[in-house]
């Protein structure tokens, strides 16, 4: 296929770093850097780890059931991330409140984020386990790894407002509520964004282990694993079912590309109106 | 011309202040530096006063506490007008277009959504930007979004001004235009307008008094005698100019 750029409508506007324009991108391009070189990377580690370089077809009947899992998987991310951000950005604005309440809590933000969440996650199980809940320890971790990201980028972001703009909202007469709706939450946008892709990131590392149960915990049986991607390329590799893996991992990479192409880079392009010069 | 005493508030009783500072000290904290002492001065209304003085003089903190944006130490400041701000960079949000931004100023005035628009709009058409109502300030020159705010503060006809250096973030042609453009505002609307400046000329062909703040306090008032518009190169102005860099410590 020629690399002769398309046609006009062919173009796509492309998410480009701050202070550069937008530039229009070859859709080859688009797709390759993001989907089909990662999706290299796998195949050829997959093909040096397990001799598998594509995947048998004995697996496509896996295909409905590794989807399925991915959508729990999804769905586990999702409710941790909406609770991350409920709770981060709160956080964040009450850091950034007073002198003190930042000199407080900032430290404590610190010391949670650096605390190796895993190591404590066989407490968590059985606390969860006792409760009857172990969807609740995964969303729990799941959401413990997002939170800070989302906490620390909504009080860096707050810092970035300039004075002038914080002084609008008061000396125009906005109400407390107005100056939140109307400047503060918009003008958030760009560092939550930044915080979430973060999160997410944080969130699809955890995802892997917070699914299967039983690997941290001896009062948790693998009956207690919870059905989705993670727990799926845990018991593969474990049972050396490494075409399994391969799919799961190629399933898992097409997901975060697509996200990342379809969800994040748009937004990313959008966020830019929102920043101050 | 000059008066080198502290301003007796005594003298300014024949009509009442739209702003008045009595004996107001303010810092950040107990144990940080004030960063103004004992400063007082009044304004009447229909007055136009411009504070210079040198960077960390205590400028812009005078302006923040006359806008109510801070509380003081110790003293009174008393304002009771409807009050608006004219920034330095014009402290537009970035993404609002301009109608948008100027819908900002009327947040708090009474009429229907469609009453405020109307006014939003006839308030750009005044600053001259009625084609320029759906651009965002990304979009529009630096003098165009310094319109865009001063349109944002007029619109709610306010009755007393305030401008944090104006003119500053613009180049040397843009800013004459749009001092002329605040003058004649000034002319035709009668708002008492507090303005900080680090140009002494802007002050003296601007100003009917202007207020040095050194020092963490009002070190120097002076009257401006001359009717305006002034020009730049007149004797008298130049005169004046010269004066009142005398009184400023760092230059």
């Amino acid at each position: 296929m020629s690399l002769r750029p398309l046609r006009k409508k062919h173009h796509v506007l492309y998410y480009s770093h701050h202070g550069r324009p937008p530039r229009p991108v070859h859709i080859v391009h688009r797709f390759a850097m993001p989907i089909v070189v990662p999706l290299l990377l796998v195949l050829g580690s997959a093909f040096i780890a397990t001799g598998y370089f594509v995947v048998p077809s004995s697996y496509a009947a896996e295909g409905a059931r590794l989807l399925a899992a991915l959508g729990a998987s999804l769905l586990r991310l999702l409710i941790a991330f909406v609770l991350s951000l409920l709770v981060g950005i709160p956080l964040g604005l009450w850091a950034e409140r007073s002198r003190r309440a930042e000199s407080i809590l900032l430290p404590v933000f610190d010391v949670l984020e650096s605390m190796p969440v895993l190591a404590f996650f066989p407490v968590i199980i059985l606390f969860f386990l006792h409760a009857g809940l172990l969807e609740g320890a995964a969303i729990f971790i799941i959401f413990f790894s997002m939170v800070w990201s989302i906490a620390f980028s909504v009080v860096g972001g707050l810092k970035q407002i300039p004075a002038d703009v914080k002084a609008v909202g008061k000396i125009f007469g906005l109400t407390r509520w107005q100056r939140f709706r109307e400047i503060l939450l918009p003008a958030l946008f760009p560092a939550t964004l930044t915080g979430s892709i973060l999160a997410l990131a944080a969130g699809w590392n955890i995802v892997i282990v917070s699914e299967a149960l039983h690997a941290y915990s001896p009062h948790a049986a693998q009956a207690h694993d919870l059905f989705g991607l993670g727990s799926i390329i845990v018991a593969a590799s474990v049972g050396g079912q490494n075409a399994l893996l391969v799919s799961a991992m190629l399933l898992l990479v097409i997901t975060i590309a697509l996200v990342n192409l379809f969800i994040w880079q748009p937004l990313l392009a959008h966020a830019e109106r929102f920043k101050f010069e | 011309m000059r008066m080198l005493s502290a301003l007796n508030l005594n003298n300014m009783e024949d009509s009442a202040p739209i702003l008045s500072f009595e004996a107001v000290s303010f810092g950040y904290g107990p144990h940080l530096p004030s960063i103004l002492t004992n400063v007082s001065f009044m304004l009447k209304p229909d007055t136009f006063t411009v504070i210079v003085g040198p960077s960390g003089g205590g400028k812009s903190t005078l302006l923040r506490l006359a806008s109510r944006l801070d509380v003081p130490t110790s003293g009174t400041v008393k304002n009771t007008a409807r009050t608006r701000m004219i920034f330095q960079n014009a402290a537009l949000l970035p993404w609002k277009t301009a109608l948008q931004n100027v819908l900002v100023g009327t947040t708090d005035l009474p009429g229907t959504p469609a009453e405020k628009k109307a006014r939003a709009l006839a308030a750009l058409a005044e600053m001259s930007l009625t084609e320029h109502a759906n651009k965002t300030p990304r979009e529009l020159s630096g003098g165009q979004r310094q319109r865009v705010g001063i349109a944002r503060a007029l619109v709610s006809e306010p009755q007393f001004l305030l401008l944090d250096e104006p003119f500053s973030a613009l180049d040397f042609e843009t800013a004459e235009k749009l001092s002329q453009e605040v003058l004649a505002i000034f002319n035709k609307k009668g708002i008492t307008m507090l303005m900080v400046s680090h140009s002494i000329e802007d002050a003296v062909l601007l100003a009917d008094e202007i207020l040095v703040c050194a020092g963490g306090t009002i070190a120097d008032h002076v009257v401006v005698p001359m009717p305006r518009p002034r020009n730049r190169t007149d004797a008298q102005v130049l005169a004046l100019i010269a004066q009142v860099r005398k009184f400023i410590p760092e230059s």
